[in-house]
């Protein structure tokens, strides 16, 4: 096909093509619309609001400590030690179905159906999928998989994050297997392979590449919980979404990868199914001594209640704490501490789970953290840098 | 307000309620011309968020300049016009962030010629939003807008030379990407 030619398939093939109306995209206009043409000022009066709440912040916070007070003795009130305790440390993000409460006027309820009916009108059709490769590959060959943008532009981009073999800013998952390759033996890596993972899950592969004779691991699972559609594959004894290898060879490693990628690029589910891949992983290969959990601290872990069943040591990888001020989601600590694993981060391993010292150091993305007994728990500091004496 | 609640009107209603800024006949008018500017956009982006963001830039310009557009019959040459000034802007003001990035190579396969004939808009479409943002918008307004070369060197403030072996170098990708998409074919 020499050049013309090509030049002529493209602009045939665009000749016709016209996106379907999105009503989401002109709300964002219409924000815009409105600031630009009603004439009011708002660039001036967003001018003169800013400085006048930086000073009003700075006066609230620096003015005078009024000496009279002082002597006063410090008002106690009283807090129930139940409910300080089981008081949420975050508040998850719940998606608009899961609300129950009527709290939309009639306006936003319009918008929302409207927005709903145009994403049930472009939503891929379902289709049966092989619940756990390699027993469905027919399923890769799916329309739903091979007709999708989405999916052939998200297998792209991180096929080329892969064979660049690029380690994002956040290197924990290469900076932890690097430091414990010697120290893990027979271990079967489960990763979070959902799309907020990606960054972390490719790191596996380009340690792999500079570790391949290395017996640390045996074999790989990445899991996603939908199908090629996006649905999410809902079920807690029937494992799904399950990619799997106990190969040596980067390129193999590399195939399942890209296969995952395909039927997981419309994932947009927020709970994943780590306990199922790891009762997957430890049912799958049983020789396996441990089992290492390339974990997203950021999303729920669905059917806690499958903790019971593990009964191999569980080492996770925390990745993706940097949205959160939550150093490790309690699910990990507990599922660690049951299965007598350990808790690893970007620089930090935390082996005897049990006997945290007080005041110990953990950096977790990029934020420092340092352990309170009393609370049970890491706490935030306002550190960028680990301490000179921090390695506690 | 839903779309629901807009009564049909002829385009030079729209279009003579969008020169006194009348909100529900500008939501008209970003309607009728959705489809349009956003295949433009589209191929100027490397990504819909991009798209989304040149054409509402676009729609701004449009509803601001509106009012001195005196030939509706030319509005939609004109709607193109600056969707396309829009996304070189965009271009522009990004350029400094930009660099050049090897694709994934991929095995040339043989006897092509006729599966290329079953390419969907989409996905030529994502294979040219695949390419580096130079090269593609060399390749556009070479191949879409039938720019020359001069002009395009005019346009974006490039050389005549750079502007010639970005599009060879945008078409050598494309075929790429498109035998790379004949193996996917193949597995059917």
């Amino acid at each position: 096909m020499n050049d013309l030619e090509l030049h002529q398939l493209v602009r045939d093939s665009l000749k016709e093509f016209k996106p379907a109306y999105d009503p989401r995209n002109w709300r964002l206009l219409q924000s815009r619309l409105i600031l630009e043409t009603t004439g009011f000022p708002w660039k001036f009066l967003a001018l003169m609001v800013i400085p006048l709440t930086l000073a009003g912040t700075l006066w609230w916070n620096y003015q005078p400590l009024n000496t009279s007070d002082v002597n006063t003795s410090p008002k106690i009130s009283k807090v129930s030690l139940k409910t300080a305790h089981t008081a949420p440390i975050f508040t998850p993000y719940v998606p608009r179905s899961l609300k129950t409460a009527p709290l939309v006027d009639i306006e936003d309820a319009e918008n929302a159906k409207e927005e709903d009916a145009y994403e049930n009108q472009h939503r891929i059709p379902n289709y049966e999928l092989g619940m756990v490769y390699p027993m469905g590959p027919q399923s890769l060959n799916t329309p739903a998989v091979l007709n999708s943008y989405k999916t052939y532009f998200v297998e792209q981009k991180i096929r080329k994050l892969l064979l660049d073999r690029t380690i994002d800013q956040d290197s924990t998952t290469y900076k932890v297997l690097e430091r414990n390759k010697e120290k893990w033996q027979s271990a079967v890596v489960v990763c979070d392979w959902t799309s907020s993972m990606f960054p972390y899950g490719t790191q596996i592969f380009t340690w792999l590449h500079h570790n391949q004779h290395n017996e640390a691991l045996q074999a790989y699972v990445f899991f996603n919980d939908c199908d090629p559609a996006g649905t999410p594959l809902d079920q807690s004894s029937n494992t799904g979404g399950m990619f799997f290898t106990a190969e040596k060879n980067p390129q193999q490693v590399l195939s399942v990868m890209i296969d995952a990628v395909r039927i997981g690029a419309e994932n947009t589910d927020l709970q994943e199914n780590d306990l199922e891949a790891l009762l997957f992983a430890a049912q799958q290969y049983p020789k396996a001594d441990e089992l290492v959990l390339i974990a997203d601290n950021v999303s729920p872990v669905r059917y806690p209640q499958l903790l019971k069943k593990l009964n191999k040591p569980v080492r996770i990888i925390i990745c993706g704490s940097t949205l959160t001020n939550q150093a490790i989601q309690p699910i990990y600590l507990e599922l660690a501490k049951a299965t007598g694993g350990s808790i690893h981060t970007i620089e930090d391993d935390l082996i005897d789970l049990e006997n945290i010292p007080e005041g110990r150091w953990i950096r977790v993305g990029d934020k420092y953290f340092r352990y309170k007994k009393k609370k049970g728990e890491f706490v935030l500091t306002n550190r960028h840098k680990r301490p000179r004496n921090g390695t506690l | 307000m839903s779309s629901s609640e807009l009564r049909p009107k002829s385009l030079e209603e729209i279009i003579a309620g969008c020169k006194k800024n009348q909100l529900k006949a500008q939501e008209l008018f970003y309607q009728h011309f959705y489809g349009y500017s956003m295949s433009i956009c589209l191929i100027y982006s490397d990504s819909k968020d991009d798209a989304v963001e040149i054409m509402n830039d676009g729609f701004l310009k449009i509803f601001k300049h509106i009012r001195n557009q005196k030939q509706p019959k030319a509005i939609k040459s004109w709607i193109r016009r600056i969707m396309i000034n829009t996304a070189i802007d965009h271009y522009r003001r990004t350029k400094k962030h930009r660099h050049y990035t090897e694709l994934d190579h991929t095995q040339q396969s043989g006897g092509e010629g006729e599966i290329y004939g079953k390419l969907a808009a989409s996905e030529i479409l994502s294979m040219v939003q695949l390419l580096p943002t130079s090269y593609r918008t060399v390749f556009n307004l070479y191949v879409i807008e039938g720019y020359s070369h001069k002009d395009i060197s005019d346009i974006l403030g490039i050389s005549e030379g750079t502007s010639r072996a970005n599009l060879s170098y945008a078409n050598k990708e494309l075929r790429k990407m498109l035998a790379k998409w004949l193996n996917i074919e193949y597995l059917k």
